[in-house]
């Protein structure tokens, strides 16, 4: 799959969803580690298959059809606005398609989904358009990454092969649409930032009112899905990528900048609390993207 | 004239100043010719961000106004067709029509030194009639003068002084079945086959004011002849016509907003 780079994030950052991101400008840094970060989550999470990408065909030359998805999101702040709707381009017969020669092509007999030989393969432009932003970048990794699954999960990919004489591609728009990723138990991502106190003035400030937990003693706070503001006031930013499996919450990934305030114990406790969440938004996600 | 009633809700972009969301559904008969793998767009869906006023940078000379920077950008799904981040044409023409229908109603002598930037977004474009290739105008028109309305409720939502609220109207001589021409007000670019004039304005109400004013014609207006002087003035008349209707639904807004804004303090 990454070989062939068959899904294509993009971020686009520069919305004016903020007073520094104006359009007119190439992507920054942010964009493009975000971007970076969504790729490596895909991957990690390996929940989209070949095998549901593939277009079947029974002609010798290979040649693939691409398809857009697109989504539109806000930040998180309990307004989330999923503008997904699967694929955009419509798929014209006579237009003339994409050539691009996979490298490893997966060329050969594959049981399951399609007769033939496959002969190339559907590409997922994934947009993350950002409309409002007052998260840094861990936070707004969440709601990007939100946005990722509700989108592939709304996808619907038409069934299409290549034709006899090798150079047309054709739907079939009888046949039910494929989906490409399965029915629930969605990854999700959540953020945390460990809050120092007792320091350089700052001792005594209230924080927390979201779901703050007391760390050590008094002296520091942890504070799930930290705002900008709050971010730039962390020491330590946690984000873990979790997914619910049989009512046990697994592990897809997690990064872990600056440290000193979570240890093991505190780990434990981040887990579980991203496990709630994990639960929550896959309620929401499986009454908004059902069919 | 099948739409419904546009959406226009300020306020969604915390992060800005002033924001604003246009969305205006239309009917679409079901188009089973061409599957395509979504629907097609049903619709325009505008998102205004307004950031300022700010100061200018140091190095940026004296400037006894305020200094309004409009800004258009189109998602790469809002009509099917990606773009680059750089603006293309589109994107500058609409902002540089924009400009001029926002700047007649700025007080601008009121903010010296300063800077204000209004971001346009089309989530969703209205398509064309697709067997039409000559309605790419007025597809434009309409969308201009959406973006004058989200842009005046976005600015007002900033709290921006204003001599008055510029709301967009459109109006168009179109062919009809019957083969006379007839004006048509707000058209809906993908029902008409052919447009022969068209045009958009934005209106101050208050002041019986017109800021910005654009027009186009495709080929042969259809019953050209020594009348066309009259026809375009009935033309501005039906756009004036059409964005008095929106003043209509931004007035609602704004003081729903007012109110809304007096209630949280």
């Amino acid at each position: 799959m990454a070989e062939l780079g068959l899904l294509v994030p993009n971020v686009e950052l520069n919305t004016g969803c903020a007073p520094e991101y104006l359009p007119g400008g190439p992507p920054g840094q942010v964009a493009q580690g975000l971007v970076q970060r969504v790729v490596s989550a895909l991957g990690g999470w390996g929940e989209v298959e070949l095998g549901r990408l593939m277009v079947y065909g029974r002609a010798s030359k290979p040649d693939r059809a691409s398809s857009d998805e697109e989504e539109g999101m806000s930040d998180e702040d309990e307004d989330m606005d999923i503008d997904g709707r699967g694929g955009g381009v419509p798929l014209d017969p006579t237009a003339p398609p994409v050539v691009r020669q996979p490298e490893s092509a997966g060329v050969g007999e594959r049981g399951g989904e399609g007769e033939g030989e496959v002969k190339g393969f559907y590409t997922l432009n994934l947009h993350v358009y950002v409309l409002s932003l007052d998260h840094g970048a861990n936070g707004l990794f969440d709601a990007v990454w939100m946005a990722v699954v509700a989108a592939l999960a709304t996808t619907r990919l038409p069934e299409v092969w290549v034709g006899d004489d090798g150079e047309s591609v054709n739907v079939d728009w009888e046949r039910p649409r494929r989906k490409v990723l399965r029915e629930r138990g969605w990854p999700v991502a959540s953020s945390f930032g460990a809050f120092r106190m007792g320091r350089d003035g700052l001792g005594g400030a209230k924080k927390g009112e979201k779901e703050g937990k007391g760390g050590e003693g008094e002296r520091s706070m942890i504070l799930a899905d930290p705002d900008a503001f709050e971010e730039g006031l962390c020491e330590e930013v946690i984000t873990l990528l979790v997914r619910e499996e049989e009512g046990q919450v697994r592990m897809l990934g997690m990064e872990k900048q600056g440290g000193g305030v979570v240890g093991l114990e505190e780990m434990r406790d981040l887990v579980k609390s991203a496990g709630e969440r994990c639960k929550t938004v896959n309620k929401v996600l499986e009454k908004e993207c059902r069919d | 004239m099948n739409q419904s009633q546009p959406l226009l809700k300020t306020g969604l972009t915390p992060s800005a100043s002033g924001s604003a969301y246009l969305e205006i559904k239309r009917e679409h008969p079901s188009d089973t010719t061409s599957g395509g793998l979504s629907p097609r767009p049903s619709g325009l869906k505008l998102t205004c961000a307004v950031h300022g006023p700010r100061p200018l940078p140091r190095s940026a000379p004296f400037s006894p106004q305020l200094l309004l920077s409009t800004k258009v950008k189109f998602t790469p799904f809002a009509n099917g067709h990606q773009r680059g981040f750089m603006p293309d044409s589109d994107e500058r023409d609409l902002a540089a029509h924009l400009e001029t229908a926002l700047k007649g109603t700025l007080l601008a002598e009121r903010w010296p030194k300063s800077g204000v930037d209004v971001v346009i977004t089309v989530l969703e474009g209205e398509e064309g009639s697709p067997s039409s290739s000559s309605n790419g105008s007025c597809d434009h028109l309409t969308l201009l003068s959406s973006c004058i309305t989200v842009a005046s409720a976005a600015i007002a939502d900033a709290g921006i002084d204003c001599v008055d609220v510029a709301t967009g109207g459109v109006a168009a001589i179109v062919l009809g079945a019957s083969g006379r021409s007839q004006l048509i007000l707000d058209p809906c670019p993908s029902d008409h086959q052919s447009v022969g004039r068209a045009c958009v304005v934005a209106y101050l109400q208050a002041r019986d004011e017109v800021t910005e004013v654009w027009a186009k014609q495709e080929g042969e207006p259809p019953g050209a002849d020594g009348s066309e002087h009259s026809d375009f003035l009935s033309l501005v008349d039906g756009a004036v016509e059409a964005a008095k209707a929106a003043r209509l639904v931004l007035m609602d807004t704004l003081k729903e907003s007012v109110e809304a804004k007096l209630r949280r303090d």
